[in-house]
């Protein structure tokens, strides 16, 4: 009787339990909430890379019949707000500083009447030089977008000044002397990245409702309500506790949707108008005005010595974060990234982003990821076609192992499962490649996705409690943007209670009714917030133990809970149902049972302190393999078969994982072969479906997804993140194929037939 | 002073079935009519330009971005939309299969999918993986990748013929 409990949601494919209501029309996102008397906004956009504002008439607008409020920058405060520098405003106030930028906003009875009153708005600008390119942004004598960013709030402290919204540099050994080294062969070149839209097929939407009292409630698509209440309250100049924000069902994210851009305006408006106001932005608006994946220029130099140990590396990134910035500074903190899975021990890398006059920067699937992987993995293979080595040996033989230093320079690495991932690819590939014919190659490359370095010291909290039938129900600030985040949440805790997953419910996402959180996203959700909601139900659980215990006379040592029973593991005739002690906890000296991640989370820091600044957890690591056709005279890709092997610590919820790399693999795919924002003088030219090419069902390869299962130390049940690895090394494995293929390097992404062409005719002429 | 709305027309139609009848502007999309007039709002909106596929909706046979068609137009047709799928006695057997195969993420691409792919079933009762994938080329999916859709679509469409062969069988010669 005594036997430990096996696991019993944990690692079973729970399927999710919104997808009914996904699959039956059912599921209300943010852009399907109605209330009675809703009235429409539509946002008036800059029409100028740079300028200043002279003047807003908005007297004939707003004497449109069946228009109810205007707004302009004179209803924003000078309080600045954004996720992590606080560099912009809900509406211009002064300047505008991208092709798009809200400067004013209507809300009137339909989007005819919002449409027309916006195009009776009259703007007076005074143009400004602008500066498109980061470099020259960084040149002396280039407009400064931000004359005040020294005083601009922003969550790091990072060197910034100009149009120099950050500088990280990381380094370790003696660089320039490593290269000094006799012998060492060396490989320098350069690769440029794109801009990528996160593409969601749910544009951005939020409906605002003003009590007569004067409280603010948004319903919004965003995966950060707390962060985006902040910039609501910042632009109404309310408390926190007078504005609500609700993240329903979320219709994809990728990045996208944690940042306040049209949560304030709806919310001035709604104000304004007495009205509830709603607002969903159109395509052409997404691509023009709102995020992208920064692109990047990176220069890279490795040394290798003739046995293949690579010795030295030195590498720079300038990223273009447009106007205003929604990244933690342009994925410059991944700088560490362009080190790769290797263990090199000299190494520096200076990433620097720039304000420019182009569209904002912002978080994309994986930020920096796949900009750097691109470099760092299309240069590994070229040093193994220097060196005549097989491109996965070479990897091999510099791959990250268990003990080394931690990519990040902090902390020894544990768990670390990228040697596993290499070796089950490289089975795969033995018997699954088939023949290769001509025009065909095979590209390999790693990838890596570091996970937060102290999971338990993060910006989350949960609240578990027991209903009087039993069920268990969670409350946290977690959004489902479609990642099954909620499932895996309701897993936990059914695991940590010993209850059937169906009697575990959650309530998600409001910030009136759910503990803090700092947003989902950077495959953090499973392996920090996984901890908080264990910890919670464990308090929960000790309760429930508790009480128990008192009522059967048993000691809590010797209780046990299973299939929503708690019993002795010596006497099985002792036991209760969870319901039956939850019935009588109400009136007990305990009150119900409510457990938190307060208690086991100071603990775990108290008990790990130590352990966890000597060790931390290996980055999620995976291998990807890709055979593929170049079609010489079009310079068109076909991928046929695509491989990734992934070490997901444990797999929670094995569909899932799946699903997740799955989807990874092919947004990455389409920032190999054809997502890019084009843009001139600011403007974003393709911003539209059918100009910008995303993945379709007929291109996609047949695709094959192993997990490795290396447990983690610190996440929950050994999980590690899952979500970002499967999109960073794509389009340096398929650079890699191309090269493997038909002999030419493509050192821009994405590797689009013109440019394929391009670098084949360059070779024909050297 | 109000300023008179341009001419409504009225529009009667049959959708999921039941006879119904609106008014709608002569420049209201089908797609405005079900969401924000009907409040039939399962039928989602993506990019209001026909190029997601998410409005995905059967008129009679022919399968329609609704945002690429006038409220008007729906005069005299049958409409179908995602909330018509499941039958009286559930799920419809392509919701099913995309359930038990995680063929959906965040989900707001699905009624689109299954839509389109119903579509495609009521036409073909055993199309091959290539048809599937090019038949579903006009609905982007940023989640899940596809494959896991095409798998759901080839799971319903098996189901299908087997019923299909057993209602054969039953029928008495």
């Amino acid at each position: 009787m005594a036997a430990p409990t096996a696991l019993r949601t944990i690692g079973q494919s729970i399927p999710k339990r919104d997808a009914y209501s996904k699959a039956t029309g059912g599921a209300a996102y943010a852009g399907d909430v109605r209330f009675p008397g809703t009235l429409e906004a539509k946002v008036l956009r800059s029409t100028h890379a740079h300028a200043r504002i002279l003047s807003i008439d908005t007297a004939e607008a707003e004497a449109l019949p069946g228009v109810y409020a205007v707004v302009t920058g004179k209803d924003v405060p000078p309080t600045r707000i954004g996720r992590f520098i606080r560099d912009r405003h809900a509406l211009a106030r002064e300047k505008v500083l991208y092709f798009g930028e809200p400067v004013a906003a209507v809300a009137a009875v339909n989007e005819e009447t919002a449409e027309r009153a916006i195009r009776l708005i009259k703007v007076q600008y005074e143009e400004l030089p602008a500066v498109f390119d980061p470099e020259e942004a960084l040149a002396p004598g280039a407009p400064i977008l931000h004359p005040d960013l020294p005083s601009y709030v922003d969550t790091g402290r990072p060197e910034r000044s100009g149009n120099m919204r950050n500088r990280v540099v990381h380094e370790v050994g003696s660089v320039d002397q490593a290269f000094a080294e006799p012998g060492l062969i060396i490989y320098e070149a350069t690769y440029r990245t794109p801009r990528q839209s996160q593409a969601f097929t749910e544009p951005h939407a939020a409906i605002a409702q003003t009590d007569p009292d004067g409280k603010v409630t948004v319903w919004a698509a965003t995966k950060a309500p707390f962060g985006e209440r902040q910039s609501v309250a910042d632009t109404l100049g309310l408390p926190l506790s007078r504005v609500r924000l609700i993240s329903p069902v979320v219709g994809g994210d990728f990045g996208g949707k944690g940042a306040a851009f049209i949560e304030p305006i709806v919310a001035l408006l709604s104000r304004k108008a007495r009205r509830p106001v709603r607002l969903t932005l159109s395509r052409m608006e997404e691509i023009t005005a709102m995020t992208s994946r920064p692109s990047c220029v990176i220069r890279l130099k490795m040394g290798v010595r003739p046995d293949g140990s690579i010795v030295a590396l030195d590498g720079t990134m300038l990223m273009n974060v447009g106007g205003v910035d929604d990244t933690g500074g342009g994925g410059a903190g991944a700088a560490n990234s362009l080190i790769g899975a290797y263990r090199i021990p000299n190494a520096r890398v200076v990433a620097t982003s720039a304000y420019t006059n182009s569209s904002p920067a912002g978080h994309v699937r994986a930020p920096g990821g796949p900009q750097t992987s691109f470099a760092t993995e299309s240069h590994m293979d070229s040093l193994a076609r220097l060196l005549r080595r097989d491109p996965l040996d070479l990897r091999l033989q510099n791959a990250l192992r268990d003990g080394d230093t931690a990519p990040s320079g902090h902390g020894i690495l544990r768990n670390v499962g990228l040697q596993a991932c290499i070796e089950r690819a490289r089975d795969w590939m033995a018997s699954n490649l088939g023949d290769i014919g001509p025009n065909e190659g095979v590209g390999v490359a790693l990838s890596l996705w570091a996970l937060h370095p102290n999971p338990a010291k993060v910006n989350s909290s949960a609240t578990v409690r027991i209903d009087m039938d039993g069920g268990v129900v969670v409350l946290t600030g977690v959004t489902d943007q479609g990642g099954g985040q909620w499932t895996i949440v309701r897993q936990v805790a059914a695991e940590v209670l010993g209850v059937p997953i169906e009697r575990v419910s959650v309530i998600a996402a409001d910030t009136e009714a759910t503990p803090q959180e700092q947003g989902t996203g950077g495959s953090q959700t499973t392996y920090r917030v996984g901890n908080v909601i264990r910890q919670a139900a464990e308090d929960a659980r000790r309760k429930l133990l508790r009480l128990a215990s008192e009522r059967l006379g048993v000691d809590e040592e010797e209780l046990d809970t299973q299939d929503g029973e708690v019993f002795s593991r010596s006497d099985g005739s002792k036991r209760l149902t969870v319901a039956e002690i939850a019935q009588t906890a109400g009136g007990s000296s305990s009150g119900p049972i409510i457990g938190t991640d307060a208690e086991d989370r100071e603990r775990e820091i108290r008990e790990q302190g130590e352990e966890r600044t000597e060790t931390v957890d290996a980055p999620s690591f995976a291998c990807h393999v890709a055979k593929l056709s170049v079609d010489p005279e079009t310079g068109l890709i076909s991928v046929s078969k695509y491989y990734t092997s992934q070490d997901v610590g444990r797999a929670l919820n094995p569909r899932n994982c799946k699903g997740q790399i799955e989807g990874g693999v092919v947004f990455g795919l389409g920032y190999a072969l054809s997502e890019e924002i084009l843009s001139e003088n600011g403007t974003n030219l393709n911003a539209n479906l059918w100009e910008y090419l995303l993945p379709t069902a007929p291109g996609i390869p047949e695709l094959t997804v192993e997990l490795v299962e290396v447990p983690s130390t610190f996440g929950p049940f050994g999980a590690k993140g899952v979500g970002e690895t499967p999109c960073i090394p794509v389009a340096a494995t398929i650079a890699n194929g191309v090269e493997d293929a038909i002999g030419v390097r493509v050192t821009q992404a994405p590797l689009t037939p013109e440019r394929v062409l391009a670098a084949i005719q360059a070779r024909g002429k050297s | 002073m109000i300023e008179r709305a341009t001419t409504r027309l009225h529009v009667e139609t049959q959708i999921n079935g039941e006879n119904t009848d609106y008014l709608c502007g002569p420049e209201q999309s089908l797609l405005e009519v079900l969401r924000d007039v009907l409040g039939l709002t399962g039928t989602k909106e993506g990019c209001n330009d026909g190029n997601c596929g998410a409005c995905s909706v059967l008129m009679g046979s022919r399968l329609v971005n609704a945002c690429l068609v006038l409220g008007a137009e729906a005069e005299g047709q049958e409409i179908r939309t995602i909330e018509g799928l499941a039958g009286p006695d559930g799920l419809h057997p392509l919701q099913q299969a995309f359930l038990e195969t995680a063929a959906l993420q965040c989900g707001i691409c699905t009624p689109g999918f299954l839509i389109a792919a119903e579509a495609l079933l009521d036409r073909e009762s055993e199309p091959s993986e290539e048809r599937i994938r090019f038949w579903l080329a006009g609905n982007l999916c940023r989640c899940t990748g596809y494959d896991k859709i095409v798998r759901a679509v080839q799971l319903a469409a098996e189901r299908l013929r087997q019923a299909g062969q057993l209602r054969e069988m039953e029928v008495p010669t």
